[in-house]
């Protein structure tokens, strides 16, 4: 064991000491333990009311983030010799990413129905800017030097794109999916909240909505344990796809937050 | 010096470029007025103050610049002239260009960039790749293959950019400054590993550098420029036989007199 992964661990375990504190505190019936909490989602597990809501939430968070995603992944790589095209461009898109894609909710509603779709709506107009944003970003930043090198040694506009600008922008791509897809299941779930029979947001809102405090906070635990799980995998990618990165200076993994 | 038959194989004549709008009396010529001949297998250092246009006119001999006026000819062929409107970088694969900085691609393993040119050009088949292992071995950089640019020194990355555009054989090779960044020890290395290449592949090299002490040991001519706006000012046959000993080149008898003509004219 590193001793990150140590230190990880003692201070995971003094939050949960905070957390039963605060319980101890306040009484059950206001901030619920921990160990109810634990309860609880054992119990979940095993009557399927977990698997079947965080799996409701989850994939509602991936089919937004794909759908949002993927033209937010290409429109950079298709502007990017279309300068007038982006100046024309560049204003909606900053004033779609401004606005407060929960607002739609309402409207989503009315467009897609309280069904699931409702839900991959928010998610993908959120997913949309933050990815098309990150790559943008990569996309600008190629070196211009890698370019002029690539053309000189025969390189076409595809192969251009292939070999030098796509894998210049990838630590952006990267990065708009370490942020977006955890943010993608927070923003299944808010929908959920708003209005929803199924995924974690509806088992907070259903669980508070009877007072009952060890349900919705163990909701929220899921929740972050599925948020926990889909950074792991993140990671994982990164460290497989980004190998020929250099390392970083302190030797934390890729995934920390400077 | 190798002249052989008549015709250069790279022939620049009344080369110039202007930039536009930037003083006060308008267009600002870089370049002007600017011709000199290259003839197969020769050496040929240029050398000029900083900032006399040296990269431009390597940019318009590679074609990633047009020039303002005047051509250049490759072996009797204009291959860039101010009519051009869409240049072709490398010139097909024809002339190839080691830039200051080494360029390489950090996310392709050593191997895989000296490869890129051949990928691009469709060319890595299995004599190519022994020419890459060839070239590899010959400049001692057998064994880190499949190092990232990153693990590795500075001149070995600028080895991997020397043997890079050796690999896909261009007949004239354009380098601007290579060597400015390493230590005079790789340097000195470099230099040899290069004298090495170029005797063995019968190459037609341009080499653009700063140093007057470079150019006598590397050249077999060494062209001098004017100040801005560049333009020839004088030409020196380097009469020091080869094989040279490159690290004492200064104690060529021809030395002394070669270094104080050219320091008279940068």
């Amino acid at each position: 064991m590193s001793r990150a992964t140590f230190d990880r661990i003692v201070f995971g375990t003094m939050l949960l000491l905070v957390w039963q504190a605060a319980s101890v505190w306040t009484g059950p019936e206001l901030i619920s333990s921990p160990l109810l909490v634990g309860q609880q989602l054992y119990h979940w597990s095993l009557n399927g009311v977990l698997s079947a809501n965080a799996g409701y939430t989850l994939l509602a968070a991936v089919l937004g983030f794909v759908i949002g995603g993927l033209p937010g992944l290409a429109l950079p790589f298709i502007l990017r010799k279309r300068p007038f095209v982006t100046a024309v461009l560049d204003p909606f898109i900053l004033i779609g990413y401004g606005l407060p894609k929960v607002a739609f909710i309402p409207l989503f509603i009315i467009w897609f129905g309280i069904g699931i779709w409702s839900k991959v709506a928010l998610v993908a107009s959120v997913s949309f800017f933050l990815v098309f944003f990150s790559t943008m970003e990569g996309v600008r930043g190629v070196d211009p030097r890698l370019l002029r090198m690539a053309k000189v040694a025969g390189a076409s506009e595809t192969q251009l794109l292939r070999t030098i600008v796509w894998p210049s922008a990838l630590p952006f791509i990267f990065q708009a999916v370490q942020v977006t897809l955890p943010l993608s299941i927070g923003g299944a779930a808010i929908a959920e909240l708003i209005s929803s029979n199924r995924g974690l947001g509806y088992l907070v809102q259903f669980s508070a909505g009877n007072f009952e405090v060890t349900g919705a906070l163990a909701a929220v635990t899921a929740l972050a344990l599925v948020v926990a799980v889909t950074n792991v995998g993140i990671d994982r990618l990164h460290d497989r796809l980004l190998a020929w990165k250099p390392p970083h200076p302190k030797g934390t993994s890729s995934g920390s937050l400077t | 010096m190798r002249l052989n038959g008549s015709r250069p194989l790279l022939d620049v004549c009344d080369l110039g470029k202007r930039f536009q709008g930037q003083s006060k009396d308008g267009d600002r010529w870089v370049v002007e007025g600017m011709s000199f001949a290259l003839y197969e297998g020769e050496f040929v250092t240029l050398i000029g103050p900083s900032g006399s246009g040296k990269s431009t006119l390597l940019n318009m001999i590679a074609q990633i610049d047009i020039p303002s006026n005047g051509e250049i000819l490759f072996r009797g062929e204009v291959i860039n002239d101010s009519r051009r409107s869409r240049p072709s970088p490398g010139c097909g694969g024809r002339i190839g260009y080691v830039m200051q900085d080494d360029n390489l691609l950090p996310w392709r393993t050593l191997r895989e960039n000296v490869e890129y040119p051949l990928v691009v050009q469709g060319r890595l088949n299995s004599e190519t790749r022994a020419r890459v292992d060839e070239l590899i071995e010959t400049v001692g950089l057998g064994g880190f293959e499949g190092y990232y640019p990153h693990q590795l020194s500075g001149g070995m990355r600028k080895r991997a950019s020397i043997i890079r555009t050796l690999a896909y054989d261009p007949p004239v090779i354009l380098m601007d400054e290579p060597f400015g960044a390493l230590d005079a020890e790789s340097r000195l290395h470099i230099q040899s590993d290069l004298v090495k290449l170029w005797q063995r592949g019968e190459k037609t090299i341009l080499f653009v550098t700063h140093d007057i002490n470079e150019a006598i040991a590397l050249g077999d001519r060494t062209i001098t420029l004017t100040k801005s706006p560049a333009c020839v000012r004088g030409e020196h046959v380097i009469d020091i036989p080869r094989p040279r000993a490159l690290d004492s080149i200064v104690t060529a008898p021809q030395f002394p007199g070669l270094f104080s003509r050219i320091r008279a004219q940068v």
